[in-house]
This record gives structure tokens, C-alpha cells and sequence, in this order.
């Protein structure tokens, strides 16, 4: 149908990543040293904001396409929305702030078991800003006990100084490309709309898994 | 509905040099600009003192009321007080709105901090928030309320530095007439003067009361200084409370802009909704305000560019994604604060009020019953024409959401508001049609989601506005014995197909004739909508996308547009484009659009049409604004396409006409942005989408020559 989908994919997969957690814990920041290895002061976010990022990990092309919400909104019909299709969510917290770390079993995992729609969903934990060593209140272990718990990856960095930006974007892609259901899904093949779930048929040409 | 004139109303409206002003009428702080002087300084000295007492009554200093004739109860006001009602628990709780507040307010315009992060402003903003969201708890504070305020704080503060510019040039000359006969209150102003050392006359160096003047009286400055004058003046009606642009009342009149904004004053559109949640009572579509309006925008979209539209919904892209920062704080984050006090301006503008007072007769869509929410979300839908073709040609949901959440910074403001200002007048209309043929349909989606079945309804409305036209058009057909409509469809289609050339000639009979002219007219209208593709191996972007649900009616038009497409693709692209490109240049250098020189010998009868220099796009639009006007005007004089449809008809006729001609000039022009590499495409989807353009191009460039041919009759 579109001259592009006869030649060559730019890329093998695609994968929607969701990023959320409380207002000001630096989602935005964490997603900017990401995509522009820069570090500024922010806007918050209003509603969501969209980047696109193409990457080689693990001998693979892929595109990431990800989405990063506001920390503030409590708009649930909206924010539902925007957890269907994501193969990866991360959760974001700053060290230096405990209420936005006991924010995220009382209200972000939540959100997540209601609103995700697919049960394999990569699930991490990140918190940011450990560049404030002497602020810091929320310890390295807790963050694992959760992560433990929860069932999640688990990461410390800092937007401000890149320590572990990269790493967390890798972990959470790997992991997410050892899970076959989430690799079907983020298939090159699937053109189109990748948040309604039907399974189009020309998704079985393409995709090698079935 | 009129087509409002160009840009140029501000400085011909009363303050139009004070935009702050305006927007305080406009916001309706202050009183129409018909009235007297005295009369505003009455209602702005009323509007601070409303604010002075909220802010007293609000912003709580439980430290500062130990000397009150009363003494507080110890037991509940207490600094450890569990009471969330005590002077103390509130004032912790304002503490806590203020730390929300200051963090947001921190990172405000972090690019152009300097007036914005002085402590000055940035307390000045906090307060104001504070006290709003205080008074209006059932709201409280939402991320980007902040970004409302603070462009309202800044046309007040230009206005205060633009009016003591002008007092300190005319103060002088002018200091002679106040100390005449024509201020008999004299005696009380000096009585006034020695107990306010402050006052503004006293300031300027003492010395200018024995000032000779070289303007003997008021009435001898030209209007404008003199109404600043009278608005400024430290001694008319309310003395100081009373003057209109003050520095000192500032954050008072902030405020007031900031409330008029966010609680609508009584009109439609008020912007706190749209960061609200709860459901409004008086809702056709049970959706929250801010998404009804974000529906209102693809309702709209579908009615205007259906290929974009399907596109979009394709991909999932859902418009509350992109929108919903769109219209919370009205354009804020997609335009630099120049050109959003541009839009702003014309936003405020428009009436906030409906002209429909029965609520059942609304429309579907409460944004679109007043001009104020219709201009908004007209505008939305001019930016997202602006980035159609880089939205075509994404195929995936979040590169589209990543170019209309990263609007272009370098776009012509004046363009885009001049498109939204076309298509305002088309969405009051949608509406109003919607809700009286009521062929809305809510359904609920899978997820929940309840959603708006957007192309039934402007099918229908665009379907019923055609019959009535069609309708005449066959019966005079009939009447004259002509048959075409027995013609089969299959068969002219694959003889057109085979052969693109070779016209029947019995085809041109005198009675086909005039139908093509009209199935031609008819095909530019659906086009004008670039109606849903069903045809599959039809390139969507062709922009050719006759409807499936028209079968029967309009044999002939998709032959024709199947014709269109064959030649479309047989031909080499490239050096067709260049031909088109070199067209596309001389037109421009005309200053109109292609209608060609026959019809505008024609307009030009009618009006006189300035061959202006093509200073960019924007001319054309204005030109094309213009012709319509001669064409509503041709029509008028008896040169009417079609005497025996009704006068409405013809006029939706020209209207159609002319927004198909805007969305064909739209596609060339982003071709053009485009081959320039102002669009920012992904190197890896350029070539492919680059290919789509061109024949996009092509294809409008097509459809603006057909135009031409309409309407010089050939």
C-alpha cells in the first residue's frame, strides 16, 4: 500500500516505553540525557511528550518510541490510555525525595496493574538524581527490596551527571528482547497502528516467532 | 458569518497600541470599549479592590493576627492543631501549594528567564496562583496554569513600560493644563498632593508644575495620548485605585485577566475546564471538557482533510494526546511568546458568548458554539495542516505525536492564524448543523473510551448540503431529456481507464457539459474534505478520495479522478513537476492562485485586485479570502453558476471552493517547505515520503487548475 513498506525496514523493532512517576523526579530529564545527551532546566510536562530513539542493542535495530507523562496528571480515562502497548514501563522516583518513592506502590504500581495491557510488560525501576549524595533519603536497598517485591529491574543514575542513563534504556530493551511475546509485538512488520491489539494477518509473513 | 478582515483590526480598535487593555476588555475585566473613561477606571479600581480583599481573606499569617481584638481560640488554633479548618492547618496547607507552586514557577520559561525569574515576578505569579487556587478549590492547581498567567503579567507589564514612555513625552507639555480653569477640583488636588507625596505629578522632578506648555489644552494631542492620559491620570475618577495601566496594581489586574481566562466570564469557553476532570452537566457528548474538545478538533479535521483525519486514527494517534497541552494552555508550549500574544490576540478577540441560548440547540460540541472556542480549535486544526505532510508521511503513532507536540519554531504566525480564522466560520457551522440533524452516534469502545463517530456526521452534513444542489441539477437535466445517469459506472470507468485520453465526444453534449461542471464542482467540494479512500489501490496521499458511500450519484466524478491518478503515475514525475513548479512561480509572482487570467479579469471587475509581489503564502490566502468576497459579490450581481439553487447553497458552494483551494495550496506549499529541508523528516523515510509529495503536489496543483477552469467557465 505505502511505497516504504516495499523497501527495506529502517529497523527490526519497535518498542513503546512509558515513563512515569511524581511530578519533578526528573522523567523528563532522564529521557533528554537519553535521546540528546544533554542536561537543561525543564518545563514540566503537560499531558505526555513524545521521543523517538533508534538504537543497536543486541545486534538489533530498533526504534523506541517513547512516552513521557506528567508526573502531575491524575486524569484516568486519559492516562489509561496511554499504557496500552507499552512493552516496557519505567518508574522513576528521586532519591531525595521519600514521598515520591512511597508514591510508587501507592499509586503508580497500582496504575500499572490496572492499566497495562499486556501481562509481560518489562517492568523498571529507576531512581534518579544520585548526583545529590548528601540529600539522598531513600537508600539503594530499599529500592531493591521494591524492585524485589514488585517483580521489576532496578537502577540508581542521574540525569545531571549520565551515570546509568544509558544503562537503564539497555537493561529494560534487552530484557524486553528476550520476551517473545513482546518481541512479536514490537515487530518491524506491524506497520501501523501498534496500540490496537488485534493481531493483523499480514503480521504472520513477517514475523518470525509464529 | 462574515469573514473577519486581516490583521490589521487591532490598531484601528480602541487601545489598540495597549494589548493589555484589549485583553482586559476582551477578558471582560473591563467594561466595552464603548465606554467612557470614567466609567473603566470605576470598574478597574473595583476589580483590584475585589482582588485586595480575596488576597487579605486567603493568604493567611496566623503569626500576624496576635493583636486581632479577639483572641483565637488556643485549643484548635494552635501550630500543632490536627484541625485541617484552623488558621494554622490552612496555613500549612498553603505552605505546601506554595512549594507545588514555587517548583513549578522555578522552571518557567526556563529559556527566557530573564523578566520571568525575577523575584519580583516569580513571588508576584505565586501569590496570584495562590489566591486562584485557593478560591477555586475545586480546581486547585494544575501543572500549566502557570503558563496562562504569566503571558498575561507580561502584556501588563509592556503596557505600564509603553505608557510611562508616552507620559514622560506629553507630561511636560501637558502640565500647563492641569493647573488652568478647565480642572476647577484644583484647590483639592493640591490638598491631595501635600498629604500623597507619591503621586506620579509630584515625581517628576518637582520643578514641572511652573513648566510652560506648548499644548495649551487636552483636546489638542491626538486621541489615543490623550485617552492614555485620561486613563493614567493619578486624579480622575478613584484617583490612583482608578488608574487603568498602574504598576502598583499589576498583580491586581494579573489576577482579574487570569480569573476572566480560566472562569470565562460567563461565556463558553472557560480554560479551567479543560483542566478539570469531572464531567460538565450540560454535555451532549458525556466526555470531560478537555476532551470533548480534543474530539471537537478530529470532528472538525474529518470535515476538512479526511485523509489526514484516517491517517491519524489509524495510527492511533488520539487528539487529547497532543491537544490536551494544546488547549490547556492554549498554544503556550507549541509558539515562542511573540507569536503566542499573536494568537492570544486573536483568541480574545472573538466573543466568548454563543448566539444559540437554547442549550438543546447548542451543537454537539460546546467548544464549537461560541466563536472564541471555535477560532481555538480552528487554530489547531491550521497547525495541524501545517504539518500534514510530515504527518502523512510518519507511520508510526508517536513520530506524528513527536512532530505536533515539537511544533517548527520559524513558521509564519500570521499564516497560520490567517488559516484558522478561514476555517472558524465552517466549524460554527459543523456544529450547528450536527446538532440540528442529530445523526450522532456515541458508542463506547472496547476500552471504555467513549469516542465520537466523526466521518458519519460530516458525511451526512456535506451528503445533505450536496443533495439539495444535485437535486436541482437533476431535475433540469431531466427536463431537457439528457440521460447521463443511465450511463454505467463500470463502463465509462474502465473506458477512461484504458484510454485517458480519448474523450468521447458524445460525452460533450451540452447537457454533460454542465454536468461535468457540477460533478466537478461537486468532486472539488468532497476533495476540499479529502474524502475517505476506499478504493485500495488508490495512493492515499493523492489526495484524490472519492467516497464509497457516493456510488450511484457520482459515476462521473470518479472516473475522472481514476483518470487523474493513471496519469498521475504513468507520467515521470520529475519533469512534470518541474512544469507545475514553474506554473506554481508565476502564479505566485501574480499574488493569486491559480484561477487563471480569464477569471481574474473577471474579479478584478469586481473588485479592485492588487497584483501584489508574493511575499510568501500568506498573500495568497489573503487573496483567496478576497476572491471569495468577489465571488460572494459576482454572485449578487446576477452572475450566478447556478440561478436555480438557493442563494445559502451557493454561497457553501464558493465557501467550499474556497477552503479546497486553501488545503491545495497547503499541500504544494509544504511540498515547497519541504524541498527547501525546513521539514524536518527522519533521513531514512525522505526518500519515500519525498515521492508521495511530489505526486501530493502534483495532485493539488491539479485540482487549483480545475478550479480555475470553474471558474472561468472553460
Amino acid at each position: 500500500m505505502d511505497s516504504a513498506s516495499s523497501s527495506q525496514p529502517e529497523f527490526d523493532y519497535l518498542f513503546k516505553l512509558l515513563l512515569i512517576g511524581d511530578s519533578g523526579v526528573g522523567k523528563s530529564s532522564l529521557l533528554l540525557r537519553f535521546t540528546s545527551d544533554s542536561f537543561e532546566d525543564l518545563s514540566p510536562t503537560i499531558g505526555v511528550d513524545f521521543k523517538v530513539k533508534m538504537v543497536n542493542i543486541g545486534g538489533k535495530k530498533l526504534k523506541l518510541a517513547i512516552w513521557d507523562t506528567a508526573g502531575q496528571e491524575r486524569f484516568r480515562t486519559l492516562t489509561s490510555s496511554y499504557y496500552r502497548g507499552a512493552q516496557g514501563i519505567i518508574m522513576v522516583y528521586d532519591v531525595t525525595r521519600r514521598d515520591t518513592f512511597t508514591n510508587l506502590s501507592d499509586v503508580w504500581a497500582k496504575e500499572i496493574d490496572l492499566y497495562s495491557t499486556n501481562q509481560d510488560c518489562i517492568k523498571m525501576l529507576v531512581g534518579n538524581k544520585v548526583d545529590k549524595e548528601s540529600e539522598r533519603v531513600v537508600t539503594k536497598k530499599e529500592g531493591i527490596d521494591f524492585a524485589r517485591e514488585y517483580g521489576c529491574l532496578f537502577l540508581e543514575c542521574s540525569a545531571k551527571t549520565r551515570v546509568n542513563v544509558e544503562q537503564c534504556f539497555e537493561e529494560l530493551v534487552l530484557k524486553i528482547l528476550e520476551t517473545p511475546s513482546l518481541l512479536a509485538e514490537g515487530s518491524s512488520g506491524i506497520k501501523k497502528n501498534i496500540f490496537k491489539q488485534k493481531p493483523p494477518e499480514a503480521d504472520a509473513s513477517t514475523s518470525s516467532c509464529c | 458569518m462574515a469573514i473577519s478582515s486581516s490583521g490589521e483590526r487591532f490598531p484601528r480598535q480602541r487601545f489598540g497600541s495597549l494589548r493589555g487593555v484589549r485583553w482586559r476588555v476582551d477578558l471582560g475585566i473591563l467594561p466595552s470599549s464603548a465606554a467612557s473613561i470614567e466609567e473603566i477606571r470605576r470598574v478597574a479600581a473595583d476589580s483590584r479592590r475585589r482582588y485586595a480583599s480575596l488576597r487579605r481573606q486567603l493568604l493567611i499569617d496566623p503569626h500576624l493576627l496576635k493583636d486581632e481584638s479577639k483572641p483565637p481560640d488556643p485549643i484548635v488554633e494552635n501550630p500543632l492543631s490536627q484541625n485541617p479548618d484552623s488558621m494554622w492547618g490552612r496555613f500549612f496547607q498553603n505552605a505546601e501549594l506554595e512549594k507545588t507552586l514555587n517548583q513549578d514557577l522555578s522552571r518557567l520559561y526556563p529559556e527566557e528567564g530573564s523578566y520571568f525569574q525575577t523575584a519580583a515576578c516569580q513571588s508576584m505569579l505565586g501569590r496570584i496562583l495562590l489566591v486562584w487556587c485557593l478560591k477555586h478549590p475545586e480546581y486547585g492547581y494544575r501543572q500549566g496554569m502557570h503558563e496562562l498567567l504569566a503571558p498575561l503579567l507580561y502584556v501588563l507589564h509592556v503596557d505600564v513600560q509603553h505608557s510611562s514612555q508616552a507620559h514622560g513625552l506629553e507630561e511636560d507639555r501637558l502640565i500647563g493644563d492641569y493647573n488652568s480653569s478647565a480642572f476647577p477640583e484644583r484647590d483639592i488636588i493640591s490638598d491631595y498632593k501635600s498629604e500623597e507625596p507619591t503621586n506620579v505629578r509630584t515625581n517628576k522632578n518637582g520643578s514641572s508644575w511652573q513648566n510652560a506648555s506648548e499644548i495649551s489644552s487636552l483636546d489638542e494631542l491626538d486621541p489615543d495620548t490623550r485617552e492614555l492620559f485620561l486613563m493614567n491620570d493619578a486624579y480622575g475618577a478613584e484617583g490612583e485605585l482608578g488608574i487603568v495601566i498602574s504598576e502598583k496594581f499589576l498583580e491586581h489586574d494579573t489576577y482579574c485577566m487570569f480569573d476572566g481566562l480560566m472562569n470565562g466570564a460567563s461565556g463558553i469557553i472557560a480554560i479551567a475546564d479543560f483542566f478539570s476532570v469531572s464531567l460538565p452537566k450540560e454535555s451532549n457528548t458525556g466526555l470531560a471538557p478537555v476532551l470533548e474538545a480534543s474530539e471537537a478538533i478530529y470532528h472538525l479535521l474529518s470535515s476538512i482533510d479526511l485523509s489526514l483525519y484516517s491517517h491519524l486514527t489509524e495510527l492511533g494517534v488520539e487528539p487529547q494526546y497532543f491537544s490536551l497541552r494544546w488547549l490547556r494552555v492554549l498554544f503556550g508550549r507549541e509558539f515562542s511568546l511573540e507569536n503566542l500574544l499573536a494568537v492570544w490576540d486573536e483568541i480574545f478577540y472573538y466573543p466568548n458568548s454563543t448566539f444559540n441560548t437554547d442549550k438543546e440547540n447548542r451543537g454537539d460540541y460546546k467548544v464549537l458554539s461560541s466563536p472564541r472556542g471555535a477560532f481555538i480549535i480552528s487554530m489547531a486544526i491550521s497547525m495541524l495542516l501545517h504539518l500534514r505532510s510530515s504527518l502523512l508521511a510518519s507511520e508510526h503513532a508517536t513520530t506524528c505525536l513527536q512532530r505536533l507536540v515539537n511544533f517548527p519554531e520559524d513558521i509564519n504566525v500570521r499564516k497560520l492564524i490567517g488559516k484558522a480564522k478561514s476555517l472558524q466560520s465552517l466549524a460554527l457551522d459543523i456544529n450547528f448543523s450536527s446538532c440540528q440533524q442529530r445523526t450522532f452516534r456515541n458508542y463506547v469502545k472496547g476500552d471504555g473510551m467513549i469516542a465520537l463517530d466523526h466521518p458519519k456526521t460530516s458525511s451526512d452534513y456535506w451528503e445533505e448540503k450536496w443533495k439539495v444542489i444535485y437535486d436541482t441539477e437533476v431535475l433540469s437535466k431531466i427536463t431537457r431529456g439528457g440521460s447521463i445517469i443511465s450511463k454505467t459506472r463500470k463502463g465509462l470507468f474502465n473506458k477512461r481507464l484504458l484510454s485517458p485520453q480519448a474523450e468521447s465526444d458524445a460525452d460533450k453534449t451540452v447537457a454533460s457539459k454542465k454536468k461535468d461542471h457540477w460533478s466537478t464542482l461537486r468532486r472539488i467540494i468532497l476533495d476540499g474534505r479529502n474524502h475517505a479512500d476506499e478504493n485500495s489501490d488508490m495512493p492515499r496521499a493523492s489526495g484524490f478520495t472519492p467516497s464509497g458511500s457516493e456510488e450511484g450519484i457520482n459515476c462521473a466524478d470518479e472516473e475522472e479522478i481514476n483518470h487523474d491518478v493513471v496519469s498521475c503515475r504513468r507520467s515521470d514525475a520529475s519533469p512534470f513537476i518541474a512544469n507545475y513548479i514553474d506554473e506554481f512561480r508565476h502564479v505566485e509572482e501574480l499574488g493569486s492562485s491559480s484561477i487563471d487570467a480569464e477569471t481574474r479579469k473577471a474579479f478584478n471587475k469586481e473588485k479592485d485586485f492588487k497584483p501584489q509581489n508574493s511575499s510568501g503564502n500568506e498573500v495568497i490566502s489573503q487573496d483567496i479570502l478576497s476572491i471569495l468576497a468577489s465571488c460572494e459579490r459576482c454572485h449578487s450581481c446576477g452572475v450566478s453558476l447556478n440561478p436555480e439553487a438557493g442563494d445559502g447553497e451557493v454561497m457553501n458552494t464558493f465557501r467550499c471552493l474556497g477552503r479546497s483551494i486553501l488545503a491545495n495550496i497547503q499541500v504544494i506549499e509544504s511540498f515547497f517547505e519541504q524541498d527547501l529541508g525546513l521539514d524536518l523528516v527522519d533521513n531514512l523515510t525522505n526518500a519515500a515520503s519525498n515521492r508521495g509529495k511530489e505526486q501530493e503536489a502534483i495532485a493539488a496543483l491539479k485540482e487549483l487548475r480545475k478550479i480555475g477552469n470553474l471558474f472561468s467557465g472553460s
